[in-house]
């Protein structure tokens, strides 16, 4: 009996949703002042921009998957790149998944911290998101799948109920005017979240071997790119319209503070606890994924059958590389910078899958 | 020495014994003299006194014969008239020398002739009669079982508003047959197997061939055959023989004691296990969503259904998390409250000497307790007790400072809200995992509930039964599964074959399949 494990095209598209919506809406840099210490007017137009350039980058990897059906980039990067540059591309993606653990560890780390658990010390908190993280790899990428399936529609009902409970509050003369001082600080708003969106690239990347049928990939894409476009995209019209381009210049957490704001009657007036929670489950996501890959890439890369336990040491060294990179929620929240996080993310979004498809692209030429 | 160590241990549990017997049972056959057959049962039931033996003489030649049956496992009656009377009513119409004469003469329905002596002891253990007669080396097994049995009745832990009022009971037969008269349809299989090697129990797989996926039933048989037990006394002794996560307290194999509950899981492509002895019927594969449905969903009318199933799954969260809301919504979220209501209740507490998360594991240990009690309570003075339990205890708790009034409501309303789940064993799980979330709460407030929840939501999804996802049709997503989940479609929404159990498997996470304790994934 094949046991070979499965992904369904949906269970992907809520796995792109929810890990775009962990970042994009929690810390929100599409509406966080990158130049001159101001929000352009005209942030919300960021998602669709970053989320098409993100697109394209997810269906280069389509493309790749696409030639090596059920091989996983660390089976088929020693194909198209031998044996030795192949395990040398495997060690690095696993590192910047680390590094990309790390940095987002961190940062949700430092956020409970900083909002809800201020007594509670760090160590405790990531040792906690560890623990779910590390069941969820032991569980494998099916119930990653899953837990995605089950949680993303009802962070999505959440955002739009809460988005709606906000409209009472917009002030639709914030937007104007539009294009005051040119398309260039739009643009460059933008290079944050695109690298955001590109973490499709990667999603992708560790995903589609497990996708049931490998030509429903541009399906999933599509659709989680588009629901995340829009949510996005509504959610940066809601900051701008209800705070207002200065007050943004100035807050941290944009998304934190908008929610505080939402209130029925006199029972529910603190909508921003359901916020936080449902970022739990995002994080949970993400972290799972990313160790899934983590451990997935040791497993293909040296020959282990069962490299579920290596999760372990992967997390210690996410958390240790956390604390040892950045000092604080300050080191965190420049790490968003364009400059920083692009470094940081584009080897592995764009790198590795430029690489590889130019390698294959030069296979087939010398086959021909 | 290590050998006679083992030897020793071996027959302190049976073992020895046991194998013996088996090996004893391949070799022995049925001898042609009456005396030593005699003499071979009686050996074999070691002189019991249950054992009835009863000599006699058939036919003209007056040949010596005899007739074994266990006291209280058979119908004298049916032995008296169809057996012995018939054979003394046609004495003169045949010799009496050959078992094929005597079994025409007999009026009892089903007989046959056997010679293997195993099967002849089988067939006494299980109700039969055995007729020897002298020079041969066989015997008739007359079917004349009958036995003392409860009467079915009302389902005592299933009640329904509407719908069938009747519930399987101990004699398997009788459950079989119920089942029967639900499925009137050639298909519907029953397949035997004995189970238990010192009770010998019988158990039933049923389903219908052409519903039900070959790989289920296959893999219930293979799970059941593999079951080493000595002793199955019940349908219990099954269940964490075959589940697929013995170490969840969730419960991943369903029970029912209703037949239409059985007979509805059979017709989706289900398979129900009939373990005799017990009322108990296993139906296989078991997911949180069926586990939440009740008969009644499916005999009232479905807008009322689908008004009631919303509230049935608001009592499975406030079951596990209403105590631990309490402890972070008044020790750490105080935020999250309204003013007038946050006053209200610091006041109740006014006075209490200890935290709240000491006060909520008081009430609920105390509540735990009372229902442990109360379920082994003489009947007679139950209902006292229930009132000293709730009243007097709960009063003067309150009265005497050492819980606020506003925990009475919440322990009550939990306790109320797990008895609204329609499955035991899934409320049983509700109790275990309200203590974690009890520990979380204490820690961590309102996030730490979420970390339980997360934690519980892994675990649900991660879990399978008999290759079906546990949290299906939710995850992974089935849009027809969806029709009977929260809200049940009206039946003319549905064609038939959407009820059908092959329908709801995810056919994607097919490959999956009939991994006993798997999550090894892509190993």
């Amino acid at each position: 009996m094949d046991t070979k494990t499965q992904l369904t095209w949906w269970q992907i598209v809520n796995i792109i949703i929810i890990i775009k919506m962990s970042l994009l809406l929690s810390y929100a840099p599409i509406v966080a002042p990158v130049m001159d210490n101001k929000v352009p007017r005209e942030s919300w137009l960021v998602s669709p921009i970053a989320g098409t350039a993100a697109l394209l980058m997810g269906l280069l990897v389509y493309f790749l998957s696409k030639s090596f059906p059920g091989l996983t980039v660390f089976e088929y990067s020693k194909i198209l790149l031998g044996k030795y540059v192949g395990t040398l591309i495997n060690i690095l993606i696993i590192l910047s998944l680390i590094n990309i653990a790390a940095h987002n560890l961190r940062y949700f780390t430092e956020f409970l911290h900083a909002t809800v658990l201020i007594r509670t010390p760090t160590i405790v908190i990531m040792g906690l998101i560890l623990a779910l993280s590390i069941r969820s790899v032991f569980a494998g990428i099916e119930v990653i799948g899953r837990v995605a399936e089950f949680t993303s529609p009802i962070i999505i009902f959440t955002i739009i109920a809460m988005i709606a409970l906000l409209s009472f509050e917009m002030d639709f003369d914030a937007l104007k005017p539009m294009f005051f001082e040119g398309y260039k600080p739009l643009f460059y708003q933008s290079l944050t979240p695109a690298a955001i969106f590109g973490n499709v690239s990667w999603i992708a990347l560790l995903t589609f071997p497990y996708l049931s049928k490998v030509e429903e990939g541009v399906k999933s894409l599509v659709v989680g790119m588009l629901v995340n476009i829009m949510i996005v995209g509504l959610g940066a019209f809601t900051f701008i319209t209800v705070l207002g381009v200065d007050l943004l210049a100035i807050l941290t957490l944009p998304a934190h503070t908008s929610a505080r704001m939402v209130g029925v009657g006199i029972l529910i007036s603190r909508l921003e606890w359901l916020v936080y929670i449902f970022w739990l489950g995002t994080f949970l996501t993400l972290l799972s994924l990313i160790f899934f890959g983590i451990t997935d890439g040791f497993g293909k890369t040296f020959n282990i059958k069962n490299p579920r336990p290596l999760v372990i040491p992967a997390a210690i060294a996410s958390s240790w590389w956390s604390f040892y990179y950045f000092n604080d929620m300050v080191d965190v929240l420049n790490s968003f910078q364009p400059v920083n996080f692009l470094s940081h993310n584009l080897p592995l979004q764009l790198g590795v899958p430029l690489v590889l498809t130019a390698a294959l692209q030069i296979k087939k030429f010398l086959k021909k | 020495m290590l050998k006679y160590i083992q030897n020793k241990l071996k027959n302190i549990f049976g073992i020895n014994s046991i194998k013996k017997t088996i090996v004893k049972e391949n070799k022995i056959k049925l001898k042609k003299n009456l005396e030593a057959n005699i003499a071979l049962i009686q050996g074999e039931f070691h002189n019991s006194s249950d054992l009835e033996l009863k000599r006699m003489r058939v036919g003209k030649k007056n040949n010596t014969a005899a007739i074994f049956y266990l006291d209280g496992m058979v119908n004298q009656t049916l032995i008296g008239q169809l057996f012995i009377g018939a054979l003394k009513e046609n004495t003169d119409k045949f010799c009496g020398s050959s078992l094929e004469e005597v079994s025409n003469m007999v009026y009892v329905s089903s007989s046959r002739i056997e010679g293997d002596f195993n099967a002849t002891i089988n067939a006494l253990l299980e109700g039969d009669m055995i007729f020897l007669l002298d020079g041969s080396s066989q015997s008739i097994i007359a079917d004349v079982k009958g036995w003392e049995g409860r009467d079915v009745t009302e389902p005592a832990n299933e009640p329904a508003i509407r719908g069938p009022r009747e519930s399987f009971v101990e004699t398997s037969q009788v459950n079989t047959s119920m089942l029967r008269r639900k499925i009137y349809n050639k298909d519907l299989t029953f397949e035997t197997i004995t189970l238990g090697k010192t009770s010998k129990t019988k158990v039933y797989i049923s389903y219908i061939k052409e519903i039900c996926p070959v790989e289920l039933y296959q893999e219930v048989k293979k799970r059941l055959d593999n079951i080493k037990q000595y002793t199955i006394l019940d349908s219990g002794y099954l269940e964490e023989e075959i589940e697929d996560n013995p170490l969840s307290p969730f419960p991943s194999v369903r029970f029912t004691e209703r037949p239409d509950t059985a007979a509805a899981h059979v017709a989706e492509g289900g398979v129900a296990v009939i373990t005799d002895g017990s009322p108990q019927v296993i139906l296989l594969p078991a997911t949180l969503n069926s586990l939440m449905q009740s008969p009644d969903d499916y005999y009232l009318r479905y807008p009322i259904v689908s008004i009631i199933r919303p509230f049935r799954w608001l009592a499975l969260f406030l079951g596990l998390s209403a105590p631990s809301l309490y402890i972070a919504l008044s020790s750490f979220n105080q935020e999250l409250i309204a003013t007038p209501l946050l006053l209200e209740l610091y006041a109740g507490r006014e006075g209490i000497p200890y935290p709240v998360y000491v006060e909520v594991l008081l009430m609920e240990t105390a509540f735990e307790i009372l229902r442990e009690a109360s379920l082994r309570m003489p009947q007679p003075i139950g209902p006292a007790i229930s009132i000293v339990g709730v009243l007097v205890i709960g009063d003067a708790a309150v009265r005497g400072g050492l819980v606020s009034p506003v925990l009475i409501i919440i322990v009550g309303l939990t306790a109320i809200s797990v008895l609204a789940i329609p499955n035991l064993n899934l409320g049983n799980a509700l109790r275990l995992w309200r203590f974690v979330m009890l520990f979380f709460s204490a820690s961590f407030g309102l996030i730490g509930i979420a970390f339980a929840w997360f934690w519980l939501l892994i675990n649900l999804t991660s879990m399978k039964s008999f290759g079906v996802p546990y949290l299906s049709p939710l995850a992974p997503l089935s849009l027809n599964g969806l029709k009977d989940f929260l809200f049940r479609l009206p039946w003319w929404s549905k064609s038939p074959l959407t009820t059908q159990r092959k329908e709801h498997l995810p056919k994607e996470e097919g490959r999956n399949f009939f991994n006993r304790g798997e999550n090894k994934e892509n190993e």
